[in-house]
């Protein structure tokens, strides 16, 4: 089975991290459908990336171990607010 | 630290000098210039290769044989591009290993500059992590942290890419040891819930088996291993990688499980209520269908690495932690049952089925092995490369220490087992190195005969020549109607000559009557390397043998008489 699932991955936004997470979830057949990154409103210096991702279900808990596993990803979790894939932007006319 | 005065270069070589590091093995070029500058003046000596690959399995044998991460120093482009073989190898059977790879000058990088590969991100999915230092300040920092990482935990390789500017350039940073790597925890201690979840169902179980991955040599719990074993009454079946974790001569011991292991470790696992695998992780040479893995059986796991924990086996209790830790709090919450009748049972499986092979028709290798582990009294340590003569050395040589055994087991690296053994002599000057390696294998890296040689490391090179690549002949043989592929290694050389040609001690050996006698004047020599070339029967198989991807009900316990299918899984 298949379906879309949302992770939020706070990192220490270090060149080729990026790619790092990248390698973990292509080596397993993980499709990303969406990637926003942000830096964290903190003093901590990590910055936060959102993922929709697409792969089989069985293997999602293991892809966030092994996600966890990288060095500098301070921590791995299900995003489960709406915006935190898709961040609410507000327009105005002025 | 007083650092102030120093080019990037010479705070690397003096962090690598306050880091403990006695040996950097590498190959010098020009980006790595100043780092081979700084190491003229050191107390670290400098093992001088003739190609990288050679250098990181060096590190490697060095590494699995004292616990420390090796060291590698290589220069940028095809140097670094050649450590990704070793660094690799060192992943997958989490061997800590440092490797040191210049690189172009920081304005160059991304210019196609002459010797210039992108070994960061090449080297990404091989290391357990890398760095590209961009300043001279961060190199005691990354140096520091890059040992703390290969070290710490699941150990593995870190690779540092140092831009020749980098290195050259001016230190001036005041580095107090602080390490800046916030995402990165080790879980040493199990929870105490954990432990005791394992302890309930070891204290039900009445057909128990313990299952010793590298994990537990890592962790250096042989004695917590051994005593666990004992006050259970268990069998004990071991990995390939963790042959000597548990003394292959004790009456418990089942030696090596899975695709060539045992019968009698085979037939144990299937029958067996309850596995506890100490630091393996369930891997598909010994798990090729995990569908129908031990079926009547608990599984339990511990190990270091969460990520590891329901990858292959979904376990019924797990404890995530330093085996050595864990087997220390576990010890004292065992009151085990009556194991007596199973360990009857298991003794009848050996004794029905035990190791071995037909003496007639030829010089056999296993026949070559055994008389080595003879000749060494069992006591050598004992390096091999890969393929059928690996898996006859593991059934054949019978290790009873801990970090005896050195083989490159999660990549199947071949041209590993000859490095690998200079690196365990250099590491272990007293003790007996035995390479035991096949044609093909040793013809990768035998450049490293030079670096034997130069250093009269008096290592026992034993060449299995079957003048194939067995293994995949053997596959071709059983499932492929004998249709040889890319196996026959017509032109090797005269191994003899060829070892003479680099001022090496040689021996031949082609008739089974002179084994036993070549093979003591061999291992009496100790002025230096020795070669003995054994030229074996060109077809043997090595049995049991368990196809990839199937139970292991479906082990071959000798030569078939009906052709086989193809096996599904990875061979």
């Amino acid at each position: 089975m298949e379906h879309t699932k949302k992770l939020s991955i706070k990192f220490i936004n270090k060149s080729g991290n990026i790619i790092r997470v990248a390698l973990v979830l292509e080596r397993r057949g993980y499709n990303i459908k969406s990637l926003n990154i942000y830096p964290l409103n903190d003093d901590s210096g990590y910055s936060e990336m959102f993922l929709e991702l697409r792969g089989e279900d069985a293997k999602f808990d293991q892809i966030k171990k092994q996600l966890a596993k990288l060095i500098d990803i301070i921590e791995v979790k299900d995003a489960i607010r709406a915006e935190d894939v898709v961040p609410v932007v507000a327009y105005a006319r002025v | 630290m007083s650092l102030t005065t120093k080019n990037g270069a010479a705070i690397l070589v003096s962090c690598l000098e306050q880091l403990g590091v006695e040996y950097v093995f590498g190959y010098s070029g020009g980006a790595a210039l100043p780092i081979f500058d700084a190491l003229y003046d050191s107390s670290i000596k400098l093992i001088l290769t003739r190609h990288e690959q050679g250098a990181t399995h060096m590190a490697d044998g060095y590494a699995r044989t004292t616990g420390k991460a090796g060291v590698v120093l290589v220069t940028s482009g095809p140097g670094a591009t050649n450590v990704i073989t070793g660094a690799l190898t060192a992943m997958m059977d989490s061997v800590p290993m440092i490797i040191l790879c210049g690189q172009v000058p920081t304005g160059l990088l991304g210019m196609d500059a002459f010797q210039e590969a992108d070994v960061f991100g090449l080297s990404m999915p091989a290391v357990k992590h890398n760095y590209l230092v961009k300043k001279t300040n961060d190199v005691p920092r990354v140096i520091y942290e890059a040992f703390h990482i290969a070290n710490s935990g699941r150990p593995g390789p870190v690779l540092i890419d140092l831009p020749k500017d980098v290195t050259s350039g001016k230190y001036d940073g005041d580095f107090n040891g602080t390490l800046e790597i916030p995402g990165y925890h080790v879980p040493h201690q199990p929870t105490t819930d954990a432990v005791k979840s394992l302890a309930t169902l070891l204290n039900k179980a009445r057909k128990p088996v313990l299952l010793v991955g590298h994990g537990a040599l890592i962790s250096k719990a042989h004695k917590e291993v051994l005593a666990l074993a004992e006050k259970l009454n268990a069998p004990v079946v071991t990995t390939l990688l963790a042959k000597g974790a548990f003394p292959e001569t004790h009456p418990l011991s089942l030696g090596m499980v899975g695709m060539y292991g045992t019968a009698y470790a085979n037939k144990a696992m299937i029958n067996c209520d309850l596995v506890m695998s100490i630091g393996s992780r369930w891997d598909d040479r010994i798990n090729g269908n995990p569908k129908k893995f031990c079926p009547n059986a608990k599984k339990l796991h511990i190990d270091i690495d969460p990520a590891e924990i329901g990858k292959i086996v979904t376990p019924d209790a797990y404890a995530i932690g330093d085996a050595k830790i864990v087997l220390q709090q576990l010890l004292p919450l065992l009151a085990p049952e009556n194991t007596s009748a199973w360990v009857k049972e298991v003794e009848d499986f050996k004794a029905n089925h035990p190791l071995t092979y037909y003496k007639e028709g030829g010089l056999k290798a296993q026949q070559v092995i055994h008389a080595a582990y003879t000749a060494s009294k069992g006591n050598a340590i004992v390096t091999t490369d890969v393929g059928q003569h690996q898996m006859w050395a593991a059934q054949f040589y019978l290790n009873s220490r801990p970090d005896t055994w050195l083989s490159s087991g999660g990549a199947g690296t071949m041209g590993f087992g000859f490095p690998a053994a200079i690196g365990a002599q250099i590491a272990r000057p007293n003790e007996m190195v035995i390479a035991v390696v096949g044609d093909g294998g040793f013809q990768m890296t035998l450049s490293e005969l030079s670096t034997a040689a130069i250093h009269k490391l008096p290592i026992k090179i034993l060449v299995v020549d079957n003048k194939y690549l067995g293994m995949v002949r053997q596959w071709q043989e059983l499932f492929l109607d004998n249709r040889y592929s890319g196996v026959d290694m017509v032109g090797n050389p005269d191994f003899v000559k060829l070892a003479e040609a680099y001022g090496i001690k040689a021996f031949h050996i082609d008739k089974a009557e002179n084994v036993d006698s070549v093979m003591q004047q061999a291992f009496a020599y100790n002025e230096g390397p020795c070669l003995i070339h054994a030229e074996v029967i060109k077809e043997d198989n090595v049995y049991p043998m368990v196809p990839a991807g199937a139970c292991l009900e479906e082990m071959v316990i000798c030569a078939p008489t009906e052709k086989m299918a193809m096996p599904e899984g990875s061979t």
